[in-house]
């Protein structure tokens, strides 16, 4: 096949992954203007360069807001539910009456509260709206983190607002390297834990994401505080673009290679964010989803910073600290 | 995204207004010269996907009407003359009337039950709606008339539920407790393995009691046809057809039936009257949708033009921007010949040999006239028109298969395409030949430079459906998708880029041929037939010296053809994968009228093959049997394919395994 008919081929199959998948994002305008960035000043050959940008592009995993609701009752059903019904059961002795553990887990259920992963600007929070109306839950389940205690943690009369409080679960998008886990760990959880040990009152804390790399999710269990850490969907190492057992390079078409791929990817976003060209603490993925695109994803797909001429395909909404 | 008027393609996913709207009568004589629902002689239309029956049959129906007739009903039906009662054979779920431990004739017995309690049901539905609607001031003896003659066409007593002393309501609701009834019992026949049904009405007392029910007793209704509207017949089986066409026999005025059924889902044409069978033209008509619109095929044009400005206005598209469709398509810029030109400029750099002088040259050094080399190539050449430097050449390929002297031939013929460039009339053959090969020609040059084939433009679409409709709206939907995807703005003032339509065509031809896939191991044996003709078409239209344009067709008398293969070409055409072109050709030697063939052109493009209808190449038995026969293995195909193409390629040498004349 002729470098022209992989072209075409690769066109052809973002068309249908724009039309089916990605909600219409990515269409042609979008692609040429993306492909615009890679002038050949890296690999020497504009032609060869796109080419293989094209490649990339067409090996993303986008999640529209469709599949985003599914993963969101996944959430609920696969991490939430079914662990607590299996509890119950044991409990029970191994009871099948169905009345039974439906009553003891709306019980459970009464006693837990659902809060989004940072600021209420940011996706953990936006997406309590879609996993509260997928799974049918009461809006009083859901609560922003100051309303968790009755007054400030640093408070000593401070106590958690529900008495009958037996489990925080907080909610994410993603986690790529666990860092948010440990952060919280220092500041929030610490605050309620330390509520939980002076009131005597065991609260379990669990952290659930969409997806998670394998090395974020282990790191959030051993490095933070968490009591459970849990994700829809975990990405092994296949899922890094770039690393020896790639999926994105298992069979490529022709003249595509990854050597050549990932100079590209790595001079280029070099150039965007010289910390972490290939995304954050290198995670080299190619995941998007409708409301944003992680930072661990490969810079040239989402970097939108002012200052520079560079036209992402997936704008990144960056975070204001 | 904007929205592509062309979503939807299949009727059946239309509701009743959609339907209305997109309607389009066919031009000279319209749609109900084809299939008059008033028309006393039952009718079976049948055809390929797509070509229009479902449309057709519920534009009929009464839901339609009932929209059409909005201001005075029963004014409108009677204007009508018919009232036509709309039943998918989909619907009845045949299978469900099949094994689960009971025989065929306790099977056989339950169907045509079940069959005359619904159309009973949807009759009587129909004539309540009607009733209601049209707010007729009909004496309540008459509708009790009425419905006492339909309880007493029931074998048994038939008790009616109450429904506050409407007898009609009663009536409606009593025939769908029926079927209820009936399908508890079907339906757990699987579990309890015994059927409690008991069978309440000899068959065709209902189907035709009720419409003569109706008539006597219902005077607005007196005079009326009764049509019912059978469609998708092909999903009933053998025994279930046998039931329907037992009453298209027995039929009793005032019903009659329209059927609408694939080419292939005629079973049989039995009937359970003593095994009598029907007999077209005596117990009913048979109208094939597509021959109908090809012998007419400049009304099918304006159908199809017809049809989709129908399609543009419910989308709010056309704005009158364009006066004839072939407005919104891009054409290409310049003639054939300036088009290769330009292509040429741009693809071989200045000083490179142009690929197809270098493959003449390969072919005369390697079959020994290297000695006249120079002067062949000399007298080939035209640099400034790359189209007619072709038609030379193809010209030398002539003369080196029949055994010319090269030079001679091609001194002479390098004066006559001399002559043709500069325009001059009178050029005799090589004009004709060069008018009917240039097309041919300027595809294996754009095949050569290795640049897409071109199809475009709104009338190369309308050639491209084979006669379905559907296949346009199919071709369409994906040029509009094309379209859409490069952000340009299709059926609002902007040109649908030639890019769209190339990709949008190459994708409804894959989808065309990825469809057949759905018909199981015929499907398969089919898709592998099909693949086989069209690359072998592909072959020879792009070969040195092709014999037909446009070549897409094959003639034969069916004779020498195995049981397989015969089959297999008729479930070919059965399923519109090839289309039998009505009036075939008589054989060039023994007059002989042929059997006329033609790959459905919706496979063209897939294939880099012309949508235009030409002559048919010639193909042997032997040779369609290796196309055709499932058994025929793949080398006996490529064994067959080279000695095809033996007769086209450069050296030109006969394969020395090809039988002899009268081998």
């Amino acid at each position: 096949m002729t470098a022209e008919e992989t072209y075409d081929q690769l066109i052809r199959r973002l068309k249908t992954l724009s039309e089916r998948l990605w909600e219409g994002r990515c269409q042609a305008p979008d692609i040429n203007a993306w492909l615009s960035n890679f002038d050949g000043r890296h690999c020497g050959d504009i032609s060869s360069e796109r080419l293989h940008a094209l490649h990339l592009l067409a090996s993303v995993s986008y999640f529209g807001l469709r599949e985003i609701r599914v993963l969101l009752k996944s959430m609920f059903r696969d991490l939430y539910r079914y662990p607590i019904v299996q509890q119950l059961r044991r409990e029970l002795g191994g009871t099948t009456d169905t009345d039974k553990i439906a009553s003891c887990f709306t019980e459970e259920l009464q006693a837990t509260r659902f809060v989004g992963m940072g600021n209420p600007a940011e996706s953990g929070t936006h997406l309590l709206y879609y996993f509260r109306q997928e799974n049918s839950l009461p809006r009083s389940l859901f609560v922003h983190q100051h309303e968790l205690l009755t007054s400030a943690a640093t408070d000593p009369d401070a106590d958690f607002s529900s008495s009958s409080l037996k489990r925080i679960v907080f909610i994410d998008d993603f986690c790529g390297s666990g860092e948010q886990a440990v952060r919280y760990s220092r500041t929030i959880l610490r605050d309620l834990k330390a509520v939980s040990t002076r009131r005597s009152h065991p609260v379990q804390f669990c952290y659930l994401v969409l997806f998670g790399t394998s090395s974020g999710l282990a790191s959030a269990l051993h490095d933070s505080a968490f009591d459970v850490v849990d994700a829809v969907s975990e990405l092994d190492t296949t899922y890094q673009t770039f690393a020896d057992d790639s999926r994105v390079f298992r069979r490529p078409p022709d003249g595509i290679d990854i050597t050549t791929s990932e100079n590209l990817a790595t001079e280029y976003g070099s150039e965007l964010w010289p910390e972490w060209p290939l995304g954050y603490e290198n995670g080299q993925l190619l995941i998007a989803f409708h409301h944003n695109i992680p930072d661990n994803s490969l810079p040239i797909l989402w970097f939108d910073e002012g200052g520079t001429t560079w036209a992402p395909i997936f704008p990144r909404h960056p975070k204001i600290d | 995204m904007s929205k592509n008027p062309f979503e939807v393609t299949k009727a059946v996913d239309f509701t009743d207004e959609q339907i209305a709207a997109t309607w389009v009568d066919l031009p000279g004589g319209g749609f109900a010269n084809l299939a008059d629902p008033r028309s006393p002689m039952p009718r079976f239309l049948v055809g390929g996907k797509g070509g229009g029956r479902t449309h057709l049959l519920r534009y009929f129906s009464y839901p339609l009407q009932r929209l059409r007739h909005k201001s005075n009903l029963i004014e409108g039906i009677r204007r009508d003359g018919y009232v036509g009662i709309y039943f998918r054979c989909g619907g009845l779920n045949s299978s469900r009337f099949a094994e689960k431990r009971q025989d065929e004739s306790t099977w056989a017995a339950i169907f045509s039950y079940y069959t005359e309690v619904w159309l009973g049901r949807l009759t009587v539905d129909l004539i309540a709606d009607l009733l209601t609607v049209a707010s007729l001031e009909l004496g309540s003896a008459d509708i009790s008339s009425f419905v006492k003659a339909v309880v007493g066409l029931f074998d048994r007593d038939m008790p009616l539920l109450s429904n506050n002393g409407n007898p009609l309501l009663a009536l409606a609701d009593t025939f769908h407790s029926i079927q209820k009834q009936l399908d508890i019992a079907i339906n757990n026949v699987a579990l309890t393995h015994h059927l409690n049904v008991d069978i309440g009405a000899s068959p065709g007392r209902l189907v035709f009691g009720i419409p003569a029910a109706a008539s006597l007793h219902l005077r607005e209704l007196s005079g009326l046809v009764f049509a019912y509207l059978l469609d998708e017949f092909e999903n009933l089986t053998l025994d279930q057809q046998r039931y329907i066409n037992t009453l298209i026999r027995e039929k009793q005025l005032p019903t009659t039936f329209l059927v609408g059924s694939r080419l292939y889902g005629l079973r049989t044409q039995e009937t359970l009257s003593a095994g009598e069978e029907n007999r077209q033209g005596s117990e009913y008509d048979l109208v094939i949708l597509e021959d109908t619109y090809r012998s007419g095929a400049h009304h099918y044009g304006k159908f199809c033009s017809e049809i989709v400005r129908r399609r543009l206005r419910e989308a709010g598209s056309d704005g009158g921007h364009s006066a004839s469709l072939a407005e919104y398509f891009e054409r290409p810029l310049g003639s054939l010949e300036e088009r290769a030109c330009e292509n040429t400029r741009q693809k071989v750099p200045s000083g490179v040999p142009r690929p197809w002088l270098e493959r003449l040259e390969q072919q005369l050094r390697t079959s020994g006239f290297a000695g006249d080399l120079p002067v062949l190539l000399a007298r080939v050449q035209f640099s400034a028109s790359p189209l007619h430097e072709k038609f030379a050449i193809f010209l030398l390929y002539r003369a080196w298969a029949d055994g010319a002297d090269l030079v001679e031939a091609s001194t002479k013929n390098r004066a006559s395409v001399e002559r043709l460039l500069a325009g001059a009339k009178n050029v005799g053959k090589l004009e004709t030949a060069y008018k009917h090969y240039r097309h041919d020609l300027y595809a294996q040059l754009l095949a050569e430079l290795k640049l897409p084939q071109e199809y475009y433009g709104f009338n190369e679409f309308v050639r491209m459906s084979g006669y379905l409709p559907r296949n346009l709206l199919v071709v369409l939907k994906q040029i509009t998708r094309w379209s859409l995807f490069l952000a340009e703005n299709p059926f609002r003032g902007e040109k649908i880029s030639l890019k769209a339509q190339r990709e949008g065509v190459r994708e409804a031809s894959t989808w065309f041929l990825s469809d057949a896939k759905s018909l199981g191991r015929v499907g398969e044996g089919a898709q592998l037939a099909i693949r086989r003709l069209a690359s072998l078409f592909r072959e020879m239209r792009f070969s040195d010296k092709p014999v037909e344009v446009a070549c897409s067709a094959f003639a034969t008398d069916r004779q020498g053809l195995s049981p397989s293969a015969t089959r297999l070409l008729d479930e070919a055409v059965s399923h519109s994968l090839i289309l039998e072109v009505p009036i075939g050709r008589r054989d060039k030697n023994n007059r002989i009228l042929l059997h006329k063939y033609q790959l459905n052109p919706m496979l063209g493009p897939l294939f880099d093959l012309s949508l235009a209808l030409r002559g048919p190449a010639n193909l042997s038995a032997a040779d369609l049997n290796v196309i055709f026969d499932p058994g025929a293995s793949d080398s006996s195909f490529s064994s067959m394919r080279r000695k095809v193409l033996a007769r086209m390629d450069a050296p030109f040498r006969i394969d020395s395994t090809q039988e002899g004349l009268f081998e």
